[in-house]
């Protein structure tokens, strides 16, 4: 049996007795491993210092520089989806997850070549090109599949998995730490064989997903009584090609990028924020504390925000992010001038819990209205917002607040503005959320329109 | 759904072996995620001292 055999989409059709239980955790394992993403940022020190290793020296990467590889990455996982998202439902969930694997752990070990040969273009087209191609496939693979088993439970379903990508840096940084620690020696940052090791890790950890994961068979249904009827059926098919053609996906596309951009945003500046709003009483060590505690805020939202929404429904889930967001941020700054860390602290995990609830919700948004047939397809589409706002969350931010710097604004207060602005984006999601209604009959995928 | 069916009902042994695998595959992924969450919650403490 050849390997393409063996990743066939007909090779993954669930045999009698199959527990469904059983696919949260293939797409766990991708999700787990490709949140590496999210912790790449522990190379950026070292990777600064591969010629002069104990300090940087002429000639090494600037930490601008290095920045560029994360934000390739990125948007190769937005270019990546939006491009294989249609092959991916065709060729099925192992495919799609084995060249997810593939293209991360290689990409990882081809990035390892180059910071070992100090090539940054060989670094970037390892990390950022290959390694993002396998992040947008490893992404959106499971999304279709899961739904397809739990479709009485789509967003719980489908926000285990995407929980997974916001854990991912939770392993990914320590045992990057953890590797170079012992890999690096007195001419060695240890960078690079972490890296290629990594890769070689990451990619038999994804292989347990690749060969766990099944698909269930033409007119599988949920059997058993403790399975409750469906609350929320799938809208009615559309046809991928379509579903650009409607208002619904451009305003869910500018509901994802807003949410998106102003969690982003504050999530990147959360360590300086905190020292400059409590300067004095919170020491940088406690930030770091303070930022995982908001990566674990937001790999909890995932799960909880998406679960609930099957109880209450997409819209109103969304509309909670945008009006309870909208209010925390514009609060935030008063509770810094009150000086109640506790407040701020539980504030921004509320914050953060959206900003991954927005991501885990989406794709349950997507099939309420444009159905199952290409969700996994749409969703990659939809994923090019999460690009935009990659680059727009941080970059407006750090704008703003240079800005208020250069009038003369002190950095404690130099936040306050960004706040209220990132409150604004929210309020604008709200309405855009509120706008979304059923999709236009005329949309609908007819089959023989296609096959005619 | 044309050509709906009922899921095929697997003998106990066969359940029982399933809910096995179902346990290790949890296992699996819950192992390097205990992992990640605890050294977010170490280097968290600082925050709370």
């Amino acid at each position: 049996m050849s390997i393409s055999g063996i990743l066939d989409r007909s090779r993954t059709i669930a045999p009698p007795g199959f527990s469904r239980w059983r696919v949260p955790p293939a797409a766990l394992a991708i999700h787990l491993a490709i949140g590496q993403a999210y912790a790449f940022s522990v190379f950026n020190l070292p990777l600064s210092r591969q010629l002069g290793v104990s300090q940087s020296v002429s000639g090494d990467w600037k930490l601008s520089t290095i920045g560029w590889v994360f934000s390739i990455a990125i948007v190769f996982l937005g270019l990546s989806a939006f491009t294989f998202g249609r092959w991916l439902e065709g060729a099925g969930p192992r495919k799609a997850m084995f060249a997810s694997a593939s293209c991360f752990g290689g990409g990882l070990i081809v990035g390892a070549a180059g910071v070992a040969t100090h090539q940054f273009w060989l670094l970037a087209l390892g990390y950022g090109v290959i390694g993002g191609i396998g992040l947008g496939l490893g992404y959106i693979a499971p999304v279709s599949t899961l739904m397809k088993w739990f479709p009485d439970r789509p967003g719980m379903a489908t926000g285990m998995a995407i929980m997974g990508f916001g854990g991912g840096a939770m392993i990914g940084s320590p045992l990057a730490v953890l590797l170079m620690d012992r890999f690096k020696d007195a001419t060695s940052t240890g960078v690079a064989p972490a890296m290629a090791t990594m890769g070689a890790l990451y990619f038999a950890f994804m292989l347990f997903g690749v060969f766990t994961v099944r698909l269930p068979a033409p007119g599988w249904t949920p059997s058993g009584g403790a399975v409750r009827a469906t609350p929320r059926p799938a809208g009615p098919d559309v046809h991928v090609e379509r579903v650009l053609h409607t208002p619904q996906f451009w305003l869910l596309w500018a509901v994802l990028c807003l949410n998106v951009t102003a969690g982003i945003g504050v999530l990147g500046a959360a360590s300086p924020m905190i020292q400059e709003m409590f300067a004095g009483r919170i020491t940088p060590a406690a930030a770091a504390g303070f930022v995982g505690v908001l990566s674990l805020a937001n790999m909890a939202g995932r799960f909880v925000w998406s679960s609930l929404s099957d109880a209450i429904g997409r819209t109103r889930t969304y509309g909670i992010f945008f009006a309870l967001g909208a209010a925390l941020y514009a609060t935030v700054p008063a509770i810094g001038h009150a000086g109640s860390v506790p407040l701020f602290v539980g504030a921004y995990c509320v914050i953060m819990s959206m900003y991954g609830g927005g991501f885990a919700t989406i794709p349950a948004y997507l099939r309420d209205l444009f159905g199952v047939m290409h969700v996994g397809a749409i969703h990659g589409r939809l994923l090019t917002a999460w690009s935009l706002a990659g680059v727009a969350g941080p970059a407006l931010v750090n704008y703003l607040r240079e800005w208020q710097l250069a009038r003369g604004v002190t950095p404690a207060d130099a936040y306050s503005t960004t706040l209220y602005v990132m409150a604004g984006l929210l309020v604008i999601g709200f309405v855009c959320n509120l706008a979304v209604r059923a999709v236009d009959a005329r949309h609908h995928f007819v089959d023989a329109a296609v096959t005619a | 759904m044309s050509g709906e069916r009922p899921s095929p009902v697997p003998p106990q042994g066969t359940a029982s072996a399933e809910g096995v695998r179902v346990a290790i595959a949890w296992i699996v992924v819950a192992v390097p995620a205990a992992w990640g969450v605890a050294q977010v919650v170490i280097k968290s403490a600082a925050l709370f001292r």
